[in-house]
């Protein structure tokens, strides 16, 4: 009864309050404005606004942003009787405690679902408003919306309640509920960035994620969006767990406040410990009179620096000591802990040099890295209320001080804790450097990234919600607005906002690299955050002169303040600081507007008007450019570059050709356009960089002429991006595709994408071409071309391009270096220049050179390794190498792609730093990709397809696998089995559902399953009939001569090799997208009387072919199959291998039995898992 | 120096008329402001504290102007307000440090001795180091004294001090008002009418935010002389004699009451008179004023 009433009082007052209905009405706003969100991204996903996975998704984040109404209900439900000091009349009233425990529980978990149901509701009602086009909507069924409630809005909801109910009604302090949702906040988005996609512990973060963000994201990638649009709710098991966990978790938290909960009054209880009993005094019973000591006050003037450090002091200390300084404590912590973790790709360790440690800790986009704004608007409105929250503030306003004294000291507290947090940082980084060995430490890069970086940033913030607490006045107002912003400036661009100037202390990035240093990255960065900087200081001059003192009677007397205040200084400040906005701004829209007006809007139009303008030429007969000659002059001081071309372009058609097409590009300046023979120019189209000149005399079939053009690069300011960083003072690194023209028009400019398409007015089309396209065989610039080039840059670099290094010399100050191919390349070239180091060596005549930057040298010995070996394999089973070179070069930045042109393969300097031979699991990571990128020199620099589904097919997985044959020649078959393992290990959590490797154009079938089924080939038909069919292949297309190959010819070179028997398997690989799931089910092993084993495995099997949209399919099995029994010892990861066969297994169960010598520890089918079996851990079992 | 206070008022958005004209001068010296709950002293306070803003009227302390100069008034004020709380996790010596370099104390040898001094003075010297949150309601208001007598103010303002202290400390509090009060301005708001008695040599008597009484206490009780008397009466009587008197107060002794009326000569037989007090004096005023 007197729960009921508790409860009914409970909603009765909060339902009258405003804050709720603010609440309700967000939650109403946000949901209508995430539901719009999914319209458009249903147009390029094919998801529907509606479809079961969209809504259990919004509802989750609902749910995390109901956070904030959970704390707020709960948080007061806990802990107002205390706040309010009303406590001591509730308390002596004859209510049970439990009565008063789940009454007021009941009521603020009500509420909760009052918020979380509005926002439900508005995602059911948007799909009326909206008036969506049918095909983005699935079927519209109330159910779908109220499992997603009951399976995530409720349990979390309990959740988030229980625990923030238990916190506040523990600690009596309404606030521990806001620090507790921001810890659920922050496990959550710690679980899913760090234990699922960082360690791949995806089965651990199912289950721990509190609010279950980490199975939607499991299902999210592990489905197609037509699964998605069908996906039955209920049927997750990981899901239905997951609640089951956490509700039971929610129920022993609410437990534990039912027992904890006692009546009693403050301070003579808190959450984790009895606080001390009050200072004891001894009673003086006299009564002289006190006598005050004079002392006269100071020089005001003189006296001000002391007053802002002592606040400063006070305020920091007040921070530091809290719970948000053991936070960052522990962070910093955790970051030392986690960083040999994370400078890691694909688990291969990473020299942690200063530049990849600054590019981790340094930009703030991971979202662990929250924590700072969270910490600094809350510690922002901590401080500007702390006098007022602790009922100080009356003494503390009557004191003698200036309010930019007070404000000022103020935020240096907060802004030193952001600093010691940084120093933190680097400290941790210090310590991963020295875990690992390296003792090359830049203390002066961290002081100049971090502390000087970074800490602007955090700045800036601290700043801002430091101005709007002042400004706004109102504790959780303030709170939402300042997050609001923060949201906004993370999700700009994804709200289309992309200039600067226009989302809070947003700027282009900055870059380091240890060859180019920041390069000119960080002028542009500087002038956006002096613009935004500015605006900081104007907010603060403003809040200055609202700072609340004493008591204030509205905004208007707030505005009167203002006049009284206002004084010439500050003024002059405001007046400084409006002229640096007006000014900065103007320096940055001349730059951004002026000096570089494309903007990504901009460009995507001229290429949606390129395509309609120029379309028409799409099939125009034009010549075949065959030659590239070439004079670069760079000047990487001066960030500028000429590139004197002269193209070779031949007629190679029957008819004569009149008109010549050529579209240019748009960073560089393309001009001097001339022929060798009169010419005119019929159009020159500036804005879409495509000019068409007519030949005097028209070009003959099987003629040839020559066009020569200057392509020139100057820095030209800045962009809303940033700056081009193609040349820089060292480490200069040109694209030819990205500078040189085309010839005729080119239908890879035309626009991408059927959301774009649709938006400009352009019909769909495919944006891969069909494997039936039969005439793109004829199509593309697979021709070869000569080439030949001279470099020339500053005297004291090395300038690299493709071919034999003729001669190099030294003219005026300058360095020169003449390069000329010894054999005809593909169109594919960059132009390298910085201060190297080589390493050379040769095999059989082959030049092999790393040219890398000085300090950058863990790889370039396996790199040399790995180009010997993969020389001899290639050239022994494909065909010969044509050219007398090869080369790695080494170019700044931090992507850990390769790019293998002709001659010369191209890394970043993170590649550089993979630290293969610190790897416990014991294979050579950079070894094996380096026998890719040269494999590349075969399968893309030779032989390359035309562009249609299945090209990287032929491309990318052949690479692969050459180079796993290579690596197994080279460095056995165990080395392999281990680089195979973590290929099947990696978390890449993809969906089933697919194209056959025949038509795959994915990075996850290129680059994995590809190579996979190749493997298996290599197993099942036997590596030397395999390589018969690929050089088979290889000689027939080497040319680079139309027509170009398709994944068919590879396929049908496979068939032709391979026996009968696995015809049906071979096309179960490459014509059908197959899975197979095998496993052991059970396996027992006992010895025999005449000592040897018996090994007794039931193998349990299906297979199913899935299409694209994920539908699956079971089709009968009936395929030989690898069974494995295993010994201890030996140094492979599997035990010795004791017996391992192909046996025929088919669907359902079977046992197999297997006599082996020696005691057995291990078995199982598939053990080197060679089927296309997206849980290969299951193979195996132990034996007991 | 004087504090001169004109035409002063103040309505809160409520509606209620918190200062309704109020026109005060205080001398030098202690200066007793006399009034019920909600009378408008803390209002009053507050504002000649800078830390509120009135309506209408003027308020100068000599040369300074108070609602305009706020910062020079801040310079040589001591303000202790009816309730303040503290920072926890905060030593009372550390705390009274940073105010005493609030306040301008900016020479660190004189700072702490004057800090140590306070703390002796305000019997804190023992617990300094202890954490104020953990300080009872006397000690914490002891301290909240230090901060207000930090660097010799010229103006006092302590609004209901004694409330929170013991028979002793409050004894020990009011001398050591009295003696800042001989060169300084000292007002003090109360509702308790000895603390005004025993101390002022002015008082003011407030309510509902207009000044009903001004001047010196011991000339008010002379003006009542010879005009207050009293007498002992069943309970049921007193609605009776407050019909047919004057009657300034009641209260209970031994199960019956005691009744002093106002009157210039005795009203019976049975009435006794009785030597004014401030008592006197100022239920007076609320009974003419109503």
């Amino acid at each position: 009864m007197k729960s009921l009433e508790v409860l009914k009082f409970e909603l009765g007052l909060q339902t009258r309050r405003l804050w709720t209905w603010i609440y309700v009405v967000a939650a109403l706003l946000m949901s209508l404005i995430m539901t719009h969100a999914r319209v458009d991204e249903a147009q390029s996903s094919g998801m529907h606004v509606n479809a079961p996975y969209v809504i259990l998704m919004l509802t989750l984040m609902g749910t995390v942003l109901a956070l904030l109404a959970s704390a707020g209900f709960a948080g007061d439900a806990g802990a107002r009787d205390p706040e309010t000091r009303i406590a001591p009349l509730i308390y002596t009233s004859p209510v049970a405690e439990p009565s008063y425990v789940y009454g007021r529980f009941i009521a603020a978990f009500l509420l909760n679902l009052l918020v979380l149901a509005a926002f439900q509701l508005a995602m059911f009602g948007a799909i009326f408003i909206y008036g969506i086009q049918p095909e983005f909507l699935g079927p519209i069924n109330i159910s779908t919306y109220l499992s997603a409630f009951a399976l995530i809005a409720v349990p979390n909801a309990f959740l988030a309640t229980s625990f923030l109910f238990l916190l506040s009604l523990l600690s009596r302090r309404a606030l521990s509920s806001y620090l507790g949702g921001v810890l659920i906040f922050f496990v959550t988005a710690i679980v899913w960035a760090v234990v699922a996609k960082q360690l791949g512990h995806w089965d651990l973060a199912r289950i721990i994620d509190p609010l279950g963000a980490s199975v939607l994201s499991g299902i999210s990638q592990t489905t197609t969006a037509p699964q998605k649009n069908v996906l039955d709710l209920w049927s997750s098991r990981e899901l239905l767990i997951n609640r089951a966990v956490w509700l039971s978790t929610a129920a022993i938290l609410l437990a534990i406040a039912h027992f904890k909960f006692h009546f009693e009054t403050a301070g003579t209880r808190t959450f984790w410990r009895r606080s001390k009993p009050a200072a004891n005094e001894e009673l003086r019973a006299d009564t002289t009179p006190i006598v005050v000591p004079k002392v006269e006050r100071s020089d005001p003037g003189a006296v001000r620096l002391q007053q802002f450090l002592s606040i400063a002091g006070q305020s920091f200390r007040q921070i530091a000591i809290s719970w948000g300084g053991v936070a960052l404590v522990i962070l910093s912590l955790i970051t030392a802990a986690l960083g040999t973790k994370a400078m890691a790709h694909f688990g291969v360790p990473i020299v942690p040099t200063t530049e990849q440690m600054i590019s981790w800790i340094g930009h703030p986009g991971e979202i662990i890295w929250f924590i700072i704004p969270i910490l600094s608007t809350f510690y922002a409105g901590e401080l500007v209320w702390r006098d007022r929250d602790t009922r100080l503030s009356e003494i503390a306003d009557a004191a003698p001080l200036p309010e930019w004294v007070q404000l000022a000291g103020k935020f240096t507290g907060l802004a030193l804790l952001l600093v010691a947090y940084q120093v933190m940082l680097i400290a941790a980084c210090m310590i991963i450097q020295m875990q690992t060995g390296y003792t090359t430490f830049e203390p002066d890069l961290y002081i100049k990234a971090v502390l000087g970086l970074s800490l602007t940033e955090h700045l800036l913030f601290a700043g801002l919600a430091f101005a709007l607490h002042v400004i706004i006045n109102q504790k959780y107002i303030a709170y939402l607005v300042i997050i609001a912003i923060y949201w906004v400036m993370s999700a700009a661009t994804s709200l289309g906002i992309e200039n600067h100037l226009l989302v809070f202390s947003s700027s282009p990035e900055w870059t380091y690299s240890d060859m180019s240093g920041f390069a000119a990255s960080v002028g542009p960065w500087l002038w956006f955050k002096t613009y935004w900087a500015a605006w900081v200081i104007l907010l603060l001059v403003v809040a200055t002169l609202m700072w609340v003192r004493g008591r204030t009677e509205g905004f208007r007397h707030r505005i009167a303040t203002i006049r009284e205040r206002l004084s010439l200084r500050s003024l002059a400040i405001a007046a400084a600081m409006i002229l640096t906005i007006v000014g900065t701004s103007g320096f940055i829209m001349y730059n951004t507007k002026v000096l570089n007006p494309a903007t990504e809007k901009s460009r995507l139009e001229a290429r949606a008007l390129y395509e309609k303008t120029y379309g028409k030429y799409a099939t125009l007969n034009q010549p075949q450019l065959s030659g590239i000659s070439l004079r670069a002059d760079l000047f990487p001081s001066e960030r500028k570059a000429i590139l004197h071309t002269t193209y070779t372009l031949v007629n190679f058609s029957s008819s004569p050709i009149g008109m010549i097409h050529i579209s240019s590009e748009d960073e560089v300046e393309t001009g001097n356009v001339r022929f060798d023979r009169p010419a005119k120019t019929a159009v020159s189209d500036s804005a879409l960089y495509y000019s068409i000149y007519e030949l005097g005399t028209a070009l003959a079939p099987g003629d040839s002429l020559h066009v020569s053009f200057d392509v020139e690069f100057t820095p030209n300011g800045f962009t809303n991006d940033g700056v081009d960083q193609s040349v820089v003072e060292n480490g200069t690194f040109i694209d030819g595709l990205d500078w040189l023209p085309d010839i005729g028009y080119q239908r890879h400019r035309e626009l991408n994408g059927k959301k774009d398409r649709l938006e400009h007015g352009l019909g769909a089309r495919d944006d891969i071409p069909s494997l039936d396209d039969t005439a793109a065989r004829y199509r593309g610039s697979a021709k070869r071309i000569a080439f030949d080039a001279i470099v020339s840059t500053d005297y004291d670099q090395i300038g690299v391009a493709p071919g034999e290094l003729k001669r190099a010399w030294s003219e005026n100050g300058r360095r020169y270096f003449h390069y000329t191919a010894d054999a005809p390349i593909r169109n594919d070239f960059m132009i390298y220049s910085a201060r190297y180091a080589i390493r050379a060596s040769k095999w059989n005549g082959v030049e092999i050179e790393v040219i890398h930057q000085p300090t950058h040298t863990i790889n370039v010995e396996q790199m040399v390794a790995s180009a010997k070996a993969s020389l001899e394999y290639m050239t022994k089973n494909f065909g010969p190498y044509p050219y007398k070179e090869l080369r790695l070069v080494e170019a700044p930045g931090q992507s850990m792609s390769l790019h293998a042109s002709p001659i010369n393969i191209q890394y970043y300097e993170a590649f550089g730093g993979l630290n293969s031979a610190a790897d416990p699991r014991k294979f050579d990571l950079a070894y094996a990709v380096v026998g890719h990128e040269i494999a590349h020199q075969w399968w893309g620099n030779q032989l390359s397809p035309a562009d249609v589904e299945g090209a990287p097919l032929l491309t990318e997985s052949l690479a692969w696998y050459s180079a796993m044959c290579m690596v197994a020649a080279s460095r056995g078959e165990d080395h392999l089995q281990r680089l195979l393992d973590m290929f099947h290990g990696s978390a890449w959590m993809i969906s089933r559902g697919g194209s056959p490797l025949l038509r795959i154009y994915d990075r996850w079938a290129a680059y994995r399953k590809g190579p996979f089924a190749m493997v298996a080939l290599r197993e099942y038909v036997g590596e030397d009939r395999v390589n018969v069919a690929l050089k088979s292949l290889f000689d027939k297309y080497k040319t680079g001569e139309y027509p170009q190959p398709l994944s068919t010819d590879l396929y049908a070179e496979l068939k032709a090799v391979t026996p009968d028997s696995l015809q049906s398997f071979l096309s179960d690989l490459f014509e059908r997208n197959t899975y197979w799931e095998v496993r052991t089910a059970n396996a027992a092993s006992k010895q025999l009387s005449n000592g040897q084993w018996q090994v007794d495995i039931d193998v349990l099997a299906r297979k199913l072919v899935v299409d694209k949209q994920g539908g699956e399919q079971e089709v009968p099995m009936n395929d030989l199959v690898e069974i494995g029994v295993y010994g201890a010892g030996g140094t492979t990861t599997r035990g010795i291998e004791l017996h391992r066969e192909m046996h025929r297994v088919r669907t359902g169960t079977q046992r197999i039995t297997i006599i082996v010598d020696k005691k057995p520890v291990r078995t199982g089918v598939d053990p080197r898992y060679l089927l296309i079996d997206d849980e290969p851990e299951n193979n195996m079992k132990e034996l007991q | 120096m004087e504090l001169r206070i004109e035409n002063l008022s103040k309505t809160y958005p409520n509606g209620v008329h918190a200062l309704n004209g109020i026109t005060l001068t205080i001398p030098r010296g202690m200066f007793g402001l006399l009034g019920p709950n909600g009378a408008g002293k803390s209002t009053l306070m507050r504002t000649i504290a800078t830390l509120q803003d009135p309506d209408a009227g003027s308020i100068r302390l000599g040369d300074i102007d108070v609602l305009n100069e706020k910062h020079r008034v801040r310079e040589t004020l001591g303000y202790l307000p009816q309730e303040f709380g503290v920072y926890p996790n905060v030593s009372a010596e550390r705390l009274l440090e940073h105010f005493a370099v609030l306040k301008g104390i900016a020479d660190r040898k004189a700072r702490k001795e004057v800090v140590s001094a306070l703390l002796q003075q305000t019997n804190l010297y023992d617990v300094r180091k202890k954490k104020l949150s953990g300080y009872s309601g006397g000690m914490r208001q002891r301290f909240g004294v230090a901060v207000a007598l930090l660097s010799n103010p010229k103006l006092i303002i302590v609004d209901e001090p004694t409330a929170g202290l013991d028979p002793a400390e409050r004894v020990r509090f009011l001398n050591l008002l009295s003696a800042i009060g001989e060169d300084a301005v000292v007002i003090l708001s109360t509702h308790i009418v000895e603390d005004v008695s025993e101390l002022c040599s002015r008082m003011a008597i407030i309510n509902k935010g207009k000044i009903l009484v001004e001047g010196e206490p011991l000339a008010a009780i002379n003006a009542l002389k010879g005009k207050v008397w009293r007498r002992l009466v069943e309970k049921v009587e007193v609605d009776r004699v407050s019909r047919e008197q004057r009657l300034i107060s009641s209260r209970l002794l031994a199960g019956r009451t005691i009744v002093h009326v106002r009157a210039d000569t005795a009203p019976g037989e049975d009435w006794q008179p009785v030597e004014p007090s401030l008592e006197d004096v100022y239920f007076d005023t609320m009974v003419a004023a109503a």
